[in-house]
């Protein structure tokens, strides 16, 4: 398993990733991540690194690249001394500029590179710029330079421009986007037309097509430092330019390691809904409807997701599946979502509210569960079981900084936040131990140091 | 492409992955490798020309002082040799056709 996702980092060097990116906080955080304890080289820099004074960080930046050159990795030197490049001397551009720009023209191919070769050959140029002097008096980091210079062309080249010169061929009729009709109109005869979701009836329903993978992937690794493994093992699955549709998945772990939320990023990221069912509170196999008979006749989850997404593939997530009613006497959540886990039943689906056929086959869906014990062994077979761990110490830098710019966006201030400082980290590190390493308590963690730290701030 | 500029162009290619695998070039190479005097690095663009337009591209070039041969003192300037990798100890740098080791900087040319 380990192999599997080294090989698949391989695909997108690091020195591109950052390039990508929107500031330094985030670029150093990334890197932080990837670089890994391996070698013992973030231990001796650590202070420095986080210190958020520019020459300190430079100067660990220009260590960790020698260190990381002798153990025979290049590509994450060079991102090292693309953290230490400051736009203010332009020496800093020399030792790193040249090979990057030859590296991206010439060795950095994969598909995955060429997704985000646009954008990086683009924030590339502002990089020349800088090399050149152009931002000499700027004090922002070269990623923010970069980021701010290059945000106008990359809002309007969003849409993707090869799809509409395919369409001036002979295609002209294939709608651009893909699409799919879920509830053809020659299944739906029994629909009752006074249903509201009268409206599905024979619509072609967009499905959402993942993109920019790599900065999915790359998004998520720093957010969630401990699930690296996870995260890996669900975008595998999806491909650039084909519609989002994973196997079903159930995420476990520890309270507070942040699976709700981790579902809901990849929901965001992937720019798809995510429709929340709530498992703790489902003592009935409602989850799959209601039957017309009823007078107030509810259709399943998986339709009511798609009617009110107006998308062909949400991603339902079924939270805290374990905890479930287990009475058999109104039928259980567990025994009704079966027949949507398997793609070839949902894929000719018939609702027992409305009566039609449906085709359910791209919704994707995702449990979360502290612990699978009790979970019936078919449910079990059906769902792919990922573990997320519980973050360790050494992810404490990298969350502690999501929480500061959680608070940090939460209060306005968008622009600069001012990192933790060593025995801030330290600190925090030991409240943090003590309260058992779930994210949740973090987030106040963090947010008392601040408060902490603005209290006894020297102002001038 | 001519052959030699292919050559020219998979030798580049190979080294700048062996740097990229964290190796500098072999002692030998270094050995052999033309000292450069009083160099310094400069922004320019370079000219590149297809069929249909002429493009400028951001490079930076090398330029510095090589003695004609080895052990004499006569120097010839070298200039406009396109940078692929400077080393960031400034011991060695590799342009786009030769590698050089590296004497005494000059952030002057000339």
């Amino acid at each position: 398993m380990a192999q599997d996702v080294t090989s698949d980092s391989v695909l997108m060097p690091l020195p591109v990733e950052l390039l990508c990116l929107s500031g330094w906080p985030p670029a150093a955080l990334l890197f932080w991540a990837r670089i890994g304890e391996s070698e013992g080289l973030r231990d001796q820099v650590a202070a420095d690194f986080w210190s958020g004074r520019k020459e300190r960080s430079k100067q660990a930046c220009e260590k960790l690249a020698d260190g990381l050159f002798a153990v025979g990795r290049g590509e994450e030197a060079l991102a090292a001394l693309m953290l230490a490049a400051d736009p203010g001397k332009q020496k800093t551009f020399e030792v790193v500029l040249p090979q990057l720009a030859y590296a991206i023209e010439h060795l950095w191919d994969s598909p995955i590179v060429n997704v985000c070769k646009p954008l990086a050959l683009r924030r590339l140029g502002i990089w020349w710029r800088a090399a050149r002097g152009d931002f000499k008096d700027e004090p922002r980091s070269i990623f923010y330079i970069a980021y701010l210079e290059t945000r106008d062309q990359d809002a309007s080249s969003h849409e993707p421009p090869a799809s509409r010169e395919q369409n001036k061929g002979e295609q002209q009729d294939e709608p651009t986007e893909p699409g799919l009709v879920v509830m053809p109109k020659d299944k739906a005869s029994a629909l009752d037309r006074q249903s509201s979701f009268k409206d599905l009836l024979d619509l072609r329903l967009p499905l959402v097509v993942a993109r920019d993978l790599g900065r999915v992937r790359a998004t998520l690794m720093t957010e969630y430092p401990h699930a690296t493994t996870a995260i890996d093992l669900v975008l595998r699955n999806l491909g650039n330019g084909e519609p989002v549709r994973l196997k079903p998945l159930l995420l476990t772990g520890p309270a507070g390691v942040g699976k709700s939320r981790l579902v809901r990023r990849i929901g965001d990221l992937l720019g798809i809904g995510v429709y929340r069912y709530d498992g703790a509170s489902a003592s009935d196999n409602m989850f799959g409807g209601s039957p017309k008979g009823w007078s107030n006749t509810t259709p399943s989850a998986p339709v009511r997701a798609i009617h009110q997404m107006r998308i062909a593939n949400p991603i339902l997530m079924v939270d805290e599946i374990e905890k479930a009613g287990t009475s058999s006497h109104n039928g259980r959540l567990w025994d009704a979502l079966l027949p949507f886990l398997e793609s070839e039943t949902a894929a000719r689906y018939r609702d027992v509210s409305l009566d039609v056929e449906l085709d359910l086959s791209f919704i994707s869906y995702i449990a979360t569960a502290n612990s699978i014990d009790a979970l019936p062994a078919p449910l079990r077979d059906r769902f792919r079981i990922i573990k997320i761990p519980a973050p360790r110490v050494s992810d404490l830098p990298l969350l502690a900084a999501n929480v500061l710019q959680d608070l940090a966006i939460e209060n306005g201030d968008q622009a600069f936040i001012w990192p933790l400082a060593y025995d801030e980290l330290d600190l925090i590190a030991r409240s943090w131990e003590r309260s058992g390493f779930s994210i949740r308590k973090l987030q106040k963690i963090v947010a008392a140091t601040i408060e902490a730290r603005n209290a006894t701030a020297v102002r001038h | 492409m001519s052959l030699v500029q292919d050559h020219f162009d998979r030798v580049l290619r190979l080294d700048v992955e062996r740097y990229l695998k964290g190796q500098g070039p072999r002692p030998v190479e270094l050995a052999s490798a033309p000292l450069l005097e009083r160099w310094c690095v400069n922004l320019v663009y370079e000219r590149i020309e297809t069929a249909s337009s002429v493009l400028f591209k951001d490079t930076m070039s090398l330029s510095g002082h090589v003695a004609k041969r080895p052990g004499l003192t006569d120097e010839v300037l070298v200039t406009m040799t396109i940078l692929i990798w400077l080393d960031r100890n400034e011991k060695w740098a590799r342009t786009k056709h030769l590698l050089y080791r590296l004497g005494s900087r000059s952030d002057v040319a000339g």
